[in-house]
């Protein structure tokens, strides 16, 4: 046979063969053998494999069966003809038939050994793909280089490559002995990524027992934001992100807040208390992140998403223990793209634009401000209290007060205005509205820009890739930005023969900036923010707010010292925020270097070393003429009213011991990590039915960083000057005679503060080995040791090793299984344990020596919250997991997905506690009790319509997750007072780990309208007075069975749906999110709370207010209670905020985002290639809640505003 | 090869046995102890209030005790209402983390032993004592009964935490176990320190001798208390004199006068405590005891200002004799002085029958106290008629100082100087009779709630 040219003529299925049972009706007469196979095709999915050549020779056919096996009829059509054939896997192979024994001798003779290598479309080696000699049993699968070997072939024969996910190459040997294949990913396939990285090794998803999630280059593409993590939500399964949506002003400190914080996998594990807590005050420990083998060199938020190849998520602990004791809460190994051996140079360049609308202030429907003048007008007649008389040398009542105090202030108590005065001022004032001015002058959109460029490509023993990334972006609030620069350069060389060498250098400099801190206008409720202030005028103008100081002091103060001994003591929020500065650079630099050593074959020797260093500036400036720096000054300067603070005696006026000029204060942080790894590899398959991979190695890390922070007074910026020769050890006599407190002098703040530093060191030992047998059963086990400095001095013998085993069934390989619908299947499952390092947490107490000096003017020590604490007791924190999946495709890949149940088990659980406060704490962290998650990840794919060059997917994420407490070893369970507010280490057994309670409700009380609950069963009313306030401890003493249980604070179902539609190269994509079955309180900023709108700095209330108790008979149709505009007392309102009424169901459905795309087909001749156009809506905002109040159960204060944005990318 | 193995495993360990941060360390030397010991916001500030709360050196017009300032836990303390009591543990819970460091330094001093010079170990030992003394005893005066040789064996103490270990926590025991304890802490402590210290918020002998003589006072063991009162003084016995303090000051003294011997201040927040700032209402100085102080007597002018500031009622006084230093502070002062010492001297002479002595003391004292030349020498006709002239001008002394609970606790058990209190408030009269249940104040809620000690009785 003389096969030279080879046809694939269909898309061939990725499947195993089931059998051979397939019935064939056929009736033709003089049918060519063509038309025969392609009928043969669509009965029976087989593919046939053939030449023009060959069919040439044949004769046209009469056939007529009906219900045949396949055998038989091509037994019978191949009868006749001088062709044979051999079935392989599903494939019908043809060949001319042999005619002499002579012949067969001869061509065993000529046998040829046949080695090669099959790479990915990107050029890189493809691990386990199936390399076999169509037509006979001659079968291999390729090694983790790529490559494979074979034994004996026909220098005739045809090689058939498979690898699922990809289509099948075919290629004839025609006498060559070297074949490299470059495999092409099948269109619209439904797992585009095969391989599974748990950051120490790849492994093929067929032989890893584990549960993995992997989310490839393409599916980063559905989102343009320039954060990878936030690029995960919406298309992977088991995260939670638990975006609260609070830091949406760049000027919140918040607005930093890396969004790994946040994330959970599979619900919460471990807490670690030094997060931020969520909406509903809940904590949780935090995920590990491994960049290119190595853990988490540098913050994730730094990472360019264009230079991301994969990121492989590891969910159980066959997946994660190989991380030991950091694994507990799940691992993110994200693997950067590389260059390929033997490819071409390729140039890709993207570039995206975002644009955010501005942040809606009104969303939260607050009370009118008319009413909140009324209101606070009201408070202050009735407290019928003057304000103080103004004073420049005592500040005692000096302090700023409400504009609404102080007009009614000057009219009443002062006789300054008359009352229709005093009124219209108020009047004026109601028209008002600080977050109208607010939006228009200090808020803008958001927007960023992204651009990225790599170029690739590779000879035969060297391959590299450059990068290059660079983000530009404005923030939501004036004077703020951030840029990103990203260079990366890889490269891999393979000089000699068995060994290779691999370098990644990666630059990243990140500049954010700011408006100084004390500068910022930062809220809309402070001592020098009223409702109803303003910040410009009608032509735009900066206004005159006070801030510190009432404007009678100010007043007083600037007609006593007209001699201009003092600075102004003026303040206007729009120009002020252009007096200084914070600005933040980041630096990082990344080294890794890593080589290969091939010692025998399938066992080879890998070192890592990797170099981290890193240098974050933190520098904040505030001119002289900022308000902040303009009071320090007048602060330190010497007045008629100053006196010596030693000796009470007069001083030299208006002398200045803080000189003119500026404050600069710089925080330079410099860290330094390294990792040093070695490691034996071993991936061996013998007698074609065993395979091994099996990794063992040892790393040791060091991470190191110290901070310097110093300051310097009487900065110019033009000339860099400064005077730092100050006297910071004596107390200094100030402006005022006494200040707030009542002293007469200070010290001045040094603002060099010296180092602070930090150092940890770890040891590990891992092994890891997965042994599959005929392709169809895989047993994986793992085992890893850690010892840290992090567990502290002394207790590290005390760790134990971290295992796990599991195991995986291909069964639609089994003879025995016969399945058209689901010709995928296979079923894995797994058990380990996982550790959970609490660094904050150790048995001996550690001491903090300060960085000042006390009252008594002494250095001194002290213990820390966690790490203060002695606690002979402590025990490490285990986490057990066990994991079954089940991995599906039904016929034609219509739908596929996957189906795992897992159920954890943490024990020794180490959270914060309720204690017996004779031990000096009333609650600490320990032990306290253990936790029992499980949960259901379900991911499914499907291929609805398929019509032509429209198609129709789905992908639908499903996520089932429960953590309860099942038991608690703390002596006493907690009570209703503290569980209804989530206080700190307050846990029931049974009960959800997070969860919702609320006071039973009962009404308002129809003479007072303040709020009644139940008290031993009967109703009590929580008056302002001491009845109440006993009633009220009474409740909140109460047992667990006194509140309302409402269920899990955190979502129990969640997940998301997108659907893709796509005519030719458009397509259109809609991904919807959903948070189900869990409850929530209404945001506080939603419910009146009387105190705080009788603070000194009145908070204004939400628009509920309106609707509160007036008057006998209201209690019928509101629940708000009455107004009281005397107390500072929170029992009322504590008990209204946690009461039943306020607590409602989460459920909601988001549209989370749109996105469009168009490849536009390039001519033949172009040089561009593959361009593609995209285009993306995000937040789009909620499209069905539970709650009938229009509240969005993530919104704290304002929701996330919409984005859009217009991307561009190609490859040259 | 295994034992290659083995070492480098043991390098390994060596590898990550190291310190965190150059600012962090476990207790290792003596100075890290003295370190922790000079934790002023620790040891020296925020020393249980209610006591004070609920005497009558001061008392609230009802303005003030109706304003928001004035908790309503607070308003049912200062009217002694049967069922007051704090829903936070903060009173309890923050001498036992006093007491808990304290524990640590010992612990850690324990593994000294032989590391450092011994009269280093010994004064640092004696100072953790010390303020492990100072704290139970604070406590006490709130929430146990008055000490009473008689019933002392069966009344419950407060738990004697005498370890840092979270996990071992005794339960209340009796107040003499409490006192034995506290008597026995102080003895020793006396022994180790060094006589004086540099600053007055480090404990010395002086300062331990003198609590010794505070506490045997508080026990009613008078002959111990005189001879504790005796050796303190012998250590430390300056006064300030009066006349050379800025009459028209609000804060007259400063931190660390040269009378404190041990400064100690009382928790700071609580309204009905407050001073106030100058236009505020506060607490008003109970008129019977101003009016006490004769003309010459400076320390109505020193250690009282009359309001004259709209709205705080005029005739009016409030408390300026705060030896905390700052003005309108609530952090009272109850740390450890030598007029007190005076005091304690005097009284415990009177009571022995020694009317020279005690008058030549409290002579002394009042000589510092009255405007210069226009003091001449208080007489006594009787141990009787001395007592009684040494306890009011105990009153007057020691005003505001978070003495006055403890003294109207132990007086009470002499039926000619037991006190019935009465306040009236908003038209109610309420009354504490002396030796009430109520003289033992609720142990707060938290407490009870986290632990499984028994309550007071009510």
């Amino acid at each position: 046979m003389r096969l030279t040219t080879v046809i694939l003529i269909a898309t061939i299925m990725q499947v195993s063969a089931a059998g051979f049972a397939q019935k064939i009706t056929l009736s033709e007469k003089k049918a060519n053998l063509k038309s025969l196979f392609k009928e043969i095709r669509r009965q029976s999915q087989y593919n046939f494999l053939y030449t023009d050549a060959q069919l040439a020779i044949t004769k046209p056919i009469d056939i007529k069966v009906s219900n045949m096996e396949l055998k038989a009829v091509l037994d019978l059509i191949f009868r006749d003809q001088p062709l044979t054939y051999t079935v392989d896997e599903k494939t019908v192979v043809v060949s001319e038939r042999k005619q002499s024994l002579m012949d067969k001798i001869g061509e065993y003779l000529r046998a040829i050994d046949l080695s090669g290598q099959v790479l990915n479309e990107a050029g890189y080696p493809m691990l386990g793909a199936i390399v076999r000699v169509a037509g006979t049993k001659k079968v291999t699968s390729t090694d983790v280089e790529g490559k494979f070997f074979l034994k004996d072939v026909d220098p005739q024969g045809t090689l058939m490559i498979s690898y699922v996910g990809y289509r099948t190459d075919t290629i004839a040997i025609a006498g060559k002995t070297r074949i490299n294949v470059k495999m092409d990913p099948q269109l619209n396939q439904i797992q585009e990524v095969r391989i599974v990285s748990t950051g120490y090794q790849d492994l093929p998803r067929e032989r890893a027992t584990g549960s993995f999630e992997s989310i490839s280059k393409v599916q980063l593409q559905h989102s343009t934001d320039p954060n990878l993590i936030r690029r995960l939500e919406g298309i992977t399964t088991s995260m939670d992100f638990r975006n609260d949506l609070r830091p949406v002003n760049s000027s919140n400190p918040n607005a930093q807040r890396s969004p790994l914080v946040n994330l959970t996998i599979r619900g919460k594990n471990t807490l670690n208390e030094n997060e931020n807590a969520d909406l509903n005050g809940n904590f949780s420990g935090q995920v590990l992140v491994v960049i290119d083998g190595i853990a988490s060199p540098y913050s994730i938020d730094k990472v360019n998403p264009n230079d991301v190849e994969s990121v492989t998520i590891l969910k159980d602990a066959a997946a994660a223990s190989i991380w030991g004791s950091r694994a507990a809460n799940g691992v993110i190994v994200i693997k950067t793209k590389k260059g390929g051996y033997n490819s071409k140079l390729r140039v890709s360049l993207s570039s995206n634009l975002n644009v955010t609308e501005k942040i809606d202030l009104f969303y939260n429907k607050t009370m009118r401000i008319g009413d909140f003048v009324e209101a606070q007008k009201l408070q202050f007649l009735n407290a019928n209290k003057p304000l103080p008389a103004v004073s420049i040398s005592s500040l005692y009542g000096q302090e700023t007060v409400s504009p609404v105090a102080e007009i009614l202030d000057a009219w009443k108590f002062k006789g300054l205005s008359t009352e229709q005065e005093a009124m219209a001022q108020l009047e004026a004032l109601k028209n008002n509205d600080i977050r109208r001015d607010y939006t228009k002058y200090f808020l803008r959109k958001a927007m960023t820009q992204s651009h990225a460029l790599a170029i690739d490509g590779g000879s035969e023993k060297f391959n590299y890739r450059i990068s290059g990334g660079y983000d530009k972006s404005i923030n939501n609030t004036r004077n703020s930005g951030l840029d990103r620069m990203v260079l990366t350069y890889s490269a891999s060389a393979r000089p000699v023969k068995n060994l290779e060498f691999q370098g990644n250098i990666s630059y990243n400099v990140q500049n954010n900036e700011e408006q100084a801190e004390e500068n910022r206008i930062s809220g809309v409720a402070n001592s020098t923010f009223f409702p109803y202030s303003k910040l410009a005028d009608e032509q735009g103008n900066p206004l005159e707010l006070t801030k510190t100081y009432r404007p009678g002091f100010i007043n007083l103060f600037e007609s006593t010292y007209t001699g201009g001994q003092f600075l102004s003591w003026r303040y206007k929020p729009l120009e002020d925020i252009n007096e200084g500065y914070n600005k933040l650079k980041s630096q990082n630099l990344n080294l890794n270097f890593s080589s290969t050593y091939q010692l025998l074959d399938g066992l080879s020797l890998q070192a890592t070393y990797n170099y981290n260093t890193g240098r974050n500036e933190d520098n904040s400036l505030y001119r002289q003429n900022s308000f902040y720096m303009r009071n320090r000054i007048n602060y330190f300067t010497t007045s008629l009213a100053s006196t010596d603070p030693k000796t009470g005696n007069p001083v030299t006026p208006y002398v200045r011991q803080i000189p003119l000029g500026g404050q600069y204060t710089t925080g330079l942080t410099k860290s330094n990590n390294q990792t040093l790894r070695g490691q034996l590899n071993l991936n061996k398959s013998w007698n074609e039915k065993h395979e091994i991979s099996a990794i063992a190695g040892m790393d040791l890390a060091q991470n190191y960083s110290i901070l310097k922070t110093d300051g310097y007074y009487g900065y110019n910026e033009s000339t860099l000057r400064s005077d730092n020769k100050l006297d910071y050890k004596t107390m200094i006599p100030i402006i005022f005679a006494e200040d707030f407190s009542g002293y007469n002098g200070e010290y001045i703040e040094n603002l060099s503060r010296g180092f602070l530093d930090n150092k940890i060191r770890t040891f590990s030992w891992y092994a890891n080995a997965a042994y599959t047998f005929n392709r169809r059963y895989t047993l994986s086990a793992s085992v890893r040791k850690d010892l840290s400095s992090e567990f502290g001095r002394g207790t590290n013998q005390k760790g134990t090793p971290y295992y796990s085993v599991g195991g995986s069934w291909n069964i639609a390989a089994e003879p025995f299984y016969h399945s058209e619908l689901f010709p995928v299947l296979t079923f894995r499952s797994t058990f380990g344990y996982n550790g959970n390092v609490n660094p904050s947490i150790l048995a001996r107490p550690l001491i903090t020596y300060s960085d000042v000096n006390g009252d008594n003017e002494l250095p001194y020590a002290y213990t820390s919250f966690g790490t203060g604490i002695s606690n002979s007791k402590l025990r490490p924190e285990k986490t057990g997991i066990w994991n079954i999946g089940l991995d599906f495709g039904l016929k034609g890949n219509r739908l596929s997905g996957s189906l795992q149940y897992y159920n954890k088990k943490t024990t020794d659980l180490l959270a914060n506690g309720e204690l017996d406060p004779s031990t000096g704490y009333t609650n600490i962290t320990y032990n306290t009790g253990n936790l029992r998650g499980y949960g259901i990840d379900l991911s499914l794919n499907s291929l609805n319509v398929q019509c032509g060059l429209f198609k129709w997917n789905s992908n639908v994420l499903f996520s089932y997750n429960k953590v309860k407490v099942t038991k608690l070893y703390a002596a006493t369970a907690s009570l209703a007072g503290s569980v209804v507010s989530n206080s700190s280490g307050s846990y029931n057994e049974g009960y959800d780990l997070s969860r919702v309670f609320g006071y039973k409700w009962a009404g308002l009380d129809p003479k007072t309208g303040d709020p009644r609950g139940y008290l031993d069963g009967a109703i009590v009313t929580i008056a302002d007075n001491t009845e109440g306030n006993a009633a009220y401890q009474g409740i909140q003493n109460g047992p667990l069975s006194s509140v309302k249980y409402f269920g899990s604070a955190v979502p129990v179902y969640y997940g998301a749906i997108r659907n893709t539609f796509s005519y030719g190269n458009f397509s259109f994509s809609a991904n919807l999110m959903y948070k189900l079955g869990y409850y929530f309180r209404r945001p506080a900023s939603q419910m009146v709370n009387y105190s705080q709108l009788n603070n000194n700095i009145p908070m204004i209330q939400g628009i509920e207010y309106q609707n509160r108790w007036q008057k006998a008979g209201d209690e019928l149709h509101t629940n708000v209670p009455s107004a009281i505009f005397t107390s500072s007392n929170q029992n009322r309102d504590n008990f209204y905020k946690y009461a039943e009424i306020n607590v409602l169901k989460g459920d909601h459905i988001r549209l989370q985002e749109l996105n469009f795309s168009y490849t536009i087909t390039p001519g033949k001749s172009w040089f561009i290639k593959n361009p593609r156009i995209s285009a993306n809506v995000n937040n789009l905002g909620i499209i069905w809640k539970a709650n009938d109040q229009g509240i969005d159960p993530e919104v704290f204060d304002y929701p996330n505003p919409r984005s859009y944005s217009f991307g561009f990318s190609a490859n040259f | 090869m295994l034992s290659a193995l083995g070492i480098l495993v043991s390098s390994c360990q060596k590898y990550v046995d190291i310190k965190k941060s150059g600012a962090q360390s476990f207790i290792e030397s003596a100075n890290d102890c003295q370190l922790l010991m000079d934790n002023y916001e620790l040891f020296n500030t925020g020393y249980p209030i209610d006591g004070e709360v609920s005497a009558d050196d001061y008392y609230m017009n009802d303005a003030r005790f109706g304003s928001d300032q004035i908790s309503i836990e607070d308003r049912t303390i200062y009217t002694w209402q049967s069922g007051a009591i704090r829903t936070a543990a903060q009173q309890w819970v923050d001498i036992y983390n006093k007491v808990y460091h304290a524990n640590l330094v010992l612990e850690a001093l324990q593994e000294l032993n032989g590391k450092e010079p011994p009269a280093v170990l010994n004064n640092l030992r004696g100072s953790a004592l010390f303020l492990r003394a100072y704290a139970f005893w604070n406590l006490a005066q709130l929430y146990t009964k008055t000490y009473d040789a008689a019933t002392a064996q069966s009344d419950p103490g407060i738990p004697i935490d005498l370890s840092s270990d979270i996990n071992e926590v005794p339960g209340r025991g009796t107040v003499q176990e409490t006192y034995n304890r506290i008597v026995q802490d102080l003895r020793e402590a006396a022994d180790l320190m060094n006589p004086v210290s540099s600053v007055a918020s480090r404990p010395n002998k002086a300062a331990a001798q003198a609590m010794l003589a505070r506490v045997y006072l508080s026990m009613r063991d008078y002959p111990n208390a005189l001879s504790s009162a005796n050796a303190a003084l012998t250590l430390r016995n300056t006064l300030i004199n009066f006349n050379t303090l800025d009459k028209g000051s609000f804060s007259p003294f400063k931190r660390f006068n040269e009378e404190v011997i041990f400064h100690a201040t009382l928790y700071a927040k609580n309204g009905a405590l407050e001073p106030g700032y100058g236009y505020e209402d506060l607490a008003l100085i109970n008129p019977e005891l101003v009016s006490s102080y004769a003309a010459n007597d400076l320390r109505k002018t020193i250690l009282l200002k009359e309001n004259t500031d709209v709205p705080v009622p005029a005739g009016t006084y409030r408390f300026t004799g705060n030896y905390e230093g700052a003005v309108g502070s609530a952090k009272l002062f109850n740390g450890l002085a030598v007029d007190e010492l005076y005091l304690i001297r005097a009284e415990c002479y009177a009571r022995a029958g020694n009317v020279e002595l005690a008058m030549k003391d409290l002579n002394t004292l009042l000589r510092s106290r009255w405007a210069e030349g226009t003091f001449s020498d208080l007489e006594a006709t009787s141990p009787d008629n001395a007592l009684s002239t040494i306890l009011a001008e105990r009153r007057k002394e020691l005003l505001m100082r978070g003495q006055r609970w403890t003294d109207l606790r132990r007086l009470n058990k002499e039926p000619g100087f037991a006190t019935n209190l009465k306040r009236t408030v908003e038209g109610i009269t309420h009354t504490l009779p002396a030796n009430d249940l109520r003289y033992t104040l609720l142990i707060p809620q938290e407490v009870v709630m986290k632990s499984t000690i028994p309550q007071n009785e009510r």
